[in-house]
């Protein structure tokens, strides 16, 4: 069946329209759609805090959540590693660090513990 | 010229210019620079060439604090004095650490590290160590700690490396290395079995006439000086100023009670934690660093004033497991055996074992450990006990108090910022222990035996018992040598700055005219 070129661009772009429409959807957050991407994400970045030990990290995580999702979306898994990484350095060079567990770390990592445990 | 007490003719009267009491290394370090002088000199040793153990006795106290000071093994009564047990671990002060700290009460120091440089010169050539080396930063990767954390030595790092030289046997024991210099000297007297009982004061009170001397067979004597100088450690030089009790009864130079206060000495906090690096384990080759010098990590002194924080060192060192020697030498096969057989590792064992054959083994995990500089607090001192010892003279009474909250802080500040100094290169984390989470690990006795402070240096009596030259307040020719005069204790060895700082008052003592 033929259709024409019309008809093959605008329902393209209603979909790209579409699917982006739906993501920002506060209630779609944490779909699979999404969650996806995290646990894609914590496949490719190693925390080195050990799973059994990260129990204490539960808490508010959307600005995180956010960003990295973004990153995702737009840097591409390497570029995103690389600005995480970069804000955990940051994080670590301003002070900005938290024990948890016994472990000190970065409130990004934190954060990341945090997501690991929802998602992983 | 060396003689004994039980030689001298009974309750004799001897009379010379200076009478230095004590002969460990501020003693020696003091009659250094006045050997070949025109000044007739004795020095007076409790104990004999060799320690005996009935004078050794005349150690013994008691310890009424919380925290455990070990009294008696930790000083000879012997020429050479303490020398005698020092490993030879070499530090300088640092210039802050002269300095008035705003959140540190009775901090400073009335002489700056300028008037030592010279004298720390003169004890490293001493010791058979360079001075030089302590500032010379290339001398950093040189260390085992320098390559195995070799990105710490960065522009604007939260950490610094502070250079530890260690002084061989051969120069560190000063009893043997000088005891031919004293024994032929012709203006030094070297007189053993001498213990001070008393500080005799003029009618006046205000100038030391002579000290009555005793040994444990009866024999008694007393000597008399034109200046004396106490140089028996800060245990026994605050017991003698306090026992001297028969003219001013708070005792000598103590009339604003800081004679045996503010005892400091380098508090080991072990256990706080475990510093995990992201990095492989490594086998370091021997060749590749040196043994007779060490860097220790410490926050860099911006961090420091900025958290507020005392002097301390980050000690990052490998786990003792059951493989390892050192675990049955101290005894943790016995205190430990839990945590031993829950952290044992085959593999790492073995490795670690085929490892020490050619260098030293960097395993992933490390333990964290901080040694702190203590702050001066009235609450820390020495006093009178009410029994006494074998020649009448009142046993000491330690009171070492529990760490207080700067020195916490400190230990927390510190391993914050080595994480931080991990996490912004990356390469590593730390965990606190549960020891440390719960507060065991704050609970320590004394395994370090820096005995500081109790006759501190002030700008006046209201705050201290020595003035900038080490002369007793209120006491015209009565000097203190050692680390009790120290106003503040840093987190350096003690010995190194005790034989500066009494090479200067033996220069001092020698210059002024008598």
């Amino acid at each position: 069946m033929a259709i024409s070129r019309r008809l093959f661009v605008s329902t393209g772009l209603l979909c790209v329209v579409g699917v982006w429409y739906v993501k920002g959807l506060p209630i779609f957050k944490g779909l699979p759609i999404l969650s996806n991407n995290i646990e894609s994400f914590f496949e490719s970045y190693e925390l080195n805090i050990p799973v059994e030990e990260s129990s204490e990290a539960f808490g508010e995580t959307e600005i995180l959540e956010k960003k990295l999702v973004s990153l995702l979306s737009t840097e591409g898994m390497e570029e995103t590693i690389i600005a995480i990484n970069k804000m955990i350095q940051n994080d670590y060079q301003m002070g900005n660090i938290r024990s948890m567990s016994g472990w000190i770390v970065s409130e990004v990592e934190f954060g990341l513990l945090i997501l690991r445990n929802r998602y992983v | 010229m060396f003689k004994f007490l039980e030689d001298i003719a009974p309750e004799a009267a001897l009379t010379y210019d200076i009478c230095i009491v004590g002969t460990g290394p501020a003693g020696i370090s003091v009659a250094k620079k006045l050997l070949d002088s025109d000044l007739k000199v004795v020095m007076l040793e409790s104990g004999g060439m060799v320690p005996e153990s009935e004078y050794q006795q005349l150690n013994e106290g008691e310890n009424s604090g919380p925290s455990f000071l070990d009294l008696d093994s930790s000083r000879l009564r012997c020429f050479g004095g303490a020398s005698g047990l020092w490993a030879g671990v070499c530090g300088p002060f640092k210039s802050d650490d002269f300095e008035k700290k705003s959140f540190l009460p009775l901090s400073g120091w009335p002489i700056s590290i300028d008037d030592l440089k010279v004298y720390y010169k003169e004890a490293a050539k001493m010791l058979g160590i360079s001075y030089e080396k302590f500032y010379n930063k290339a001398f950093f990767r040189d260390t085992l700690n320098g390559i195995s954390f070799k990105q710490f030595d960065r522009k604007n790092s939260f950490l610094t490396g502070n250079v530890f030289q260690i002084s061989n046997s051969k120069n560190r024991d000063f009893g043997a290395k000088y005891k031919n210099e004293f024994e032929s000297s012709q203006n030094i007297d070297v007189l053993f079995h001498s213990t001070v009982t008393q500080l005799n004061l003029n009618i006046e009170g205000s100038e030391v006439e002579s000290v009555s001397i005793a040994d444990l067979l009866g024999n008694k004597a007393t000597v008399k000086a034109n200046q004396f100088v106490l140089a028996c450690g800060a245990l026994e030089n605050p017991r003698i100023l306090l026992s001297s009790n028969s003219y001013y009864e708070e005792g000598i130079g103590n009339s604003s009670g800081f004679v045996g206060a503010c005892f400091m000495s380098h508090p080991g906090v072990q256990n706080v934690g475990e510093v995990h690096r992201t990095s492989d384990e490594q086998c370091i080759d021997k060749n590749k660093y040196k043994a007779d010098y060490y860097v220790a990590f410490e926050m860099s002194s911006k961090q420091r004033l900025k958290h507020k924080t005392l002097r301390h060192s980050l000690s990052i060192y490998q786990f003792m497991g059951l493989a390892s020697p050192s675990t049955y030498i101290s005894g943790r096969i016995f205190s430990q055996f839990d945590k031993l057989l829950d952290k044992f590792d085959f593999l790492s064992s073995v490795k670690q074992t085929v490892c020490k054959l050619s260098g030293t083994y960097l395993p992933n995990t490390l333990e964290l450990g901080v040694g702190l500089e203590q702050p001066p607090r009235l609450s820390n001192n020495v006093s009178l006990h009410t029994t006494n010892d074998a020649l009448g003279v009142p046993k000491i009474d330690m009171y070492w108090d529990s760490l207080s909250e700067i020195e916490k802080r400190t230990v927390v500040a510190s391993s914050e910022t080595l994480a931080r100094e991990l996490g912004v290169l990356n390469i590593g984390h730390v965990k606190y222990t549960s020891e440390f989470l719960t507060g065991e690990s704050y609970k320590f006795d004394d395994p370090i035996n820096h005995h500081i402070g109790t006759t501190r240096m002030s700008n006046n009596s209201e705050t201290g018992v020595v003035d900038k030259n080490c002369k007793v307040f209120g006491i015209s020719n009565l000097y203190v040598a050692g680390s009790s005069v120290f106003s503040t204790s840093s987190i350096v060895n003690p010995t190194y700055t005790i034989i500066a700082m009494s090479l200067r008052l033996g220069k001092y003592l020698r210059d002024i005219k008598l």
